[in-house]
């Protein structure tokens, strides 16, 4: 079965274009499918042109969360309830296509766990918005290890085993190719077509950068120490033990030297790496302890069919 | 009568058996308490033309053998109570938390057993959960206590609207009514439980305060003693820690301890500098010392900042942070 988890906020001209697109694709297809509308609390009316969808297609489920949360709590809500063992995300507005859902699938049959939508022609402002995600796009490659063209497109299809593992919270529905290799998902992209948005305003300002920024620094860190935490604090913590070793010798020097008298400072520094070197083999040792009961590990990932 | 109040519990109803009463009124029995039969008497005069059914949980916290036997007689004379005996002290909180688990009814009543305000006042709080509300808090104005303490209360509900930006007026009203999802999954342990309408409005459940007298005569428990307050001062940063940076703890503590780190780094440099140009030794400086351990303390900040996120991170599926409200199909 093939659940399309379709995150909603103030889209009500929308939404009922989508659906008849969605229901047209789908049914060419020879998969059982559903179409999950999650309103993100939506104030223009949404919800009740949502209810009038599934008054008339009972495959249309619907979720209302109880205020705005922002997309990725939405999208995590939706992917949460999805029944189908195959998930497919899109963005409402009408700028994905449904029309490129087939050849996402297609990918998926040749084996990967995550496809990911990559708008190579993308219709969107210039200087507000392709550019800024440019930089973003080139970063979050950098950063995280996994190169893909378009993280930002919320076109994607995935294997529920290899999803509904993944953690998303916060606003990192941007990192989920990255996160999602953490569970040993196998990652591809495809081009897929890109609309201008017809109705309504989006929904991204430039005011996000700083928090996009601290959040690619966070899920960076997290991918590269996630799995063997104590390797990273424990080389940390020998460098400051090497600082703290240093100071007691140059201390021994000035003590056994011609004056005797050592300077203050000396003691004092190789007191606090000892202490840092002691405060990051504990910090270290307790998130070992945290990612070895952690379910976010490529062994503990079900695989369908295997 | 015909709207239905809250979500009915659909989990162990049918394994209690029985019928499952709409309502469920929670009291933390502590060391005070009133006159539970009159307690009793009149919830069933309150309650039984109000509600489908309705039960009377006594969380007992390890009070006496007195308030047993009491108990015992309160529970064969009436049908609806029923009694949940801690082995040892766990606090109100945790009494709450335990008598919300084994409660059926679709709404959960919280109440205080010296009853500050008087039950006639409850219709008002049942009233607004019929209109939608998840959660309706009790609010006692006019008090009736000394304006020291008065004054403390309120300077305490100020800078709990100040730090959450949740405009609550008062916290320590313990009569309130909700709907029981409202209970489900919140962190309620220690003191907390006086937070909730914190935490309920911070996940986006709908709720309100209504304005209950306070009955006369009635005081607050320790209200006066310093070290309460100053409990509930440590209660309140914990509150806005577990709501604000539960989810972005590498935020928070990143940034605190970069600009530490930073701070440390810059002053490292200057008496670098002051040692390399100037060539004046700088190993009795103080200010090294400081530099040394700002960068330290940044790297502990931070340090713990990543743990924070790990551990966020790796519990982020049962971590939910969005509220369903309504669910089709």
């Amino acid at each position: 079965m093939i659940s399309v988890v379709l995150p909603v906020m103030n889209e009500v001209e929308s939404v009922g274009v989508l659906h008849g697109q969605l229901a047209q694709v789908l049914g060419t297809l020879p998969h059982a499918w559903e179409i999950l509308f999650v309103d993100d609390g939506s104030t223009d009316g949404t919800w009740d042109a949502l209810g009038a969808i599934r008054a008339s297609d009972g495959r249309v489920r619907l979720i209302r969360l109880a205020r705005n949360f922002g997309q990725t709590p939405a999208m995590a809500c939706g992917i949460e309830a999805a029944r189908g063992d195959i998930v497919v995300t899109m963005d409402a507005d009408l700028q994905n296509d449904p029309a490129d859902i087939p050849r996402l699938l297609a990918k998926l049959e040749e084996g990967y766990d995550v496809v990911c939508g990559w708008r190579h022609k993308r219709q969107d402002k210039l200087w507000t918005r392709k550019v800024p995600s440019q930089i973003a796009n080139w970063l979050i490659a950098r950063l995280t290890g996994v190169a893909l063209h378009d993280y930002g497109c919320s076109l994607k299809a995935y294997r529920a085993g290899a999803i509904k593992q993944t953690p998303l919270y916060a606003e990192f529905h941007r990192f989920i190719p990255a996160l999602s290799t953490l569970t040993g998902a196998l990652i591809t992209e495809l081009p897929v077509t890109h609309h201008a948005r017809r109705f309504g305003r989006t929904k991204y300002t430039l005011s996000r950068t700083w928090r996009v920024a601290l959040d690619m620094i966070t899920v960076s860190l997290i991918i590269k120490f996630s799995n063997r935490p104590f390797r990273f604090f424990g080389t940390v913590a020998l460098g400051a033990l090497a600082v703290s070793a240093v100071c007691v010798v140059r201390a021994w020097q000035w003590y056994v030297g011609p004056s005797g008298d050592i300077p203050q400072v000396l003691p004092g520094i190789a007191l606090l790496a000892l202490w840092l070197a002691g405060h990051l083999l504990t910090v270290g040792w307790i998130a070992e302890l945290s990612m070895a009961t952690s379910h976010v590990r490529p062994e503990r990932m079900v695989r369908a069919g295997s | 009568m015909d709207t239905p109040l809250g979500s009915p519990r659909t989990d162990v109803t049918r394994a209690l058996g029985g019928a499952t009463p709409e309502v469920s009124v929670i009291i933390p029995l502590g060391s005070r308490y009133d006159d539970l039969e009159q307690l009793c008497r009149d919830l069933q005069r309150i309650l039984a033309p109000r509600a489908k059914g309705y039960e009377v949980i006594f969380v007992d916290d390890a009070t006496g053998p007195n308030t047993r036997l009491w108990l015992r007689a309160l529970m064969t004379q009436y049908p609806e109570v029923r009694v949940i005996r801690l082995q040892r002290f766990m606090g109100e909180s945790t009494a709450l938390a335990i008598g919300a688990q084994s409660a059926r009814g679709a709404v959960l009543i919280t109440l205080d057993p010296y009853l500050h305000v008087s039950l006639e006042e409850l219709p008002k709080l049942l009233a607004p959960l019929r209109q939608g509300m998840d959660l309706v808090c009790g609010w006692r104005h006019p008090r009736q206590e000394s304006g020291l303490s008065r004054a403390a209360s309120a300077g305490f509900n100020t800078l709990a609207r100040w730090l959450t930006g949740v405009t609550v007026h008062d916290l320590n009203c313990r009569m309130r009514a909700m709907d029981r999802r409202v209970l489900e999954g919140m962190p309620i342990y220690g003191e907390l439980h006086r937070f909730l309408p914190i935490f309920a409005a911070r996940r986006g459940y709908r709720w309100c305060e209504v304005q209950v007298p306070q009955r006369p005569g009635k005081r607050e428990l320790g209200a006066t003693d310093p070290r309460a307050y100053f409990r509930h001062f440590l209660d309140l940063l914990t509150l806005v820690f577990l709501t604000r940076f539960i989810k972005r703890p590498l935020h928070f503590f990143g940034v605190m301890g970069v600009t530490s780190f930073a701070v440390g780094c810059l002053i490292a440099l200057d008496l670098v500098y002051i040692k390399l140009v100037r060539g004046s030794g700088i190993g009795h400086r103080p200010l090294l010392l400081l530099a040394v351990m700002l960068v330290v303390v940044g790297i502990q900040i931070a340090s713990i900042g990543l743990l924070g996120e790990l551990m966020i991170f790796t519990h982020a599926r049962q971590l939910k942070d969005y509220v369903v409200q309504e669910e089709q199909g």
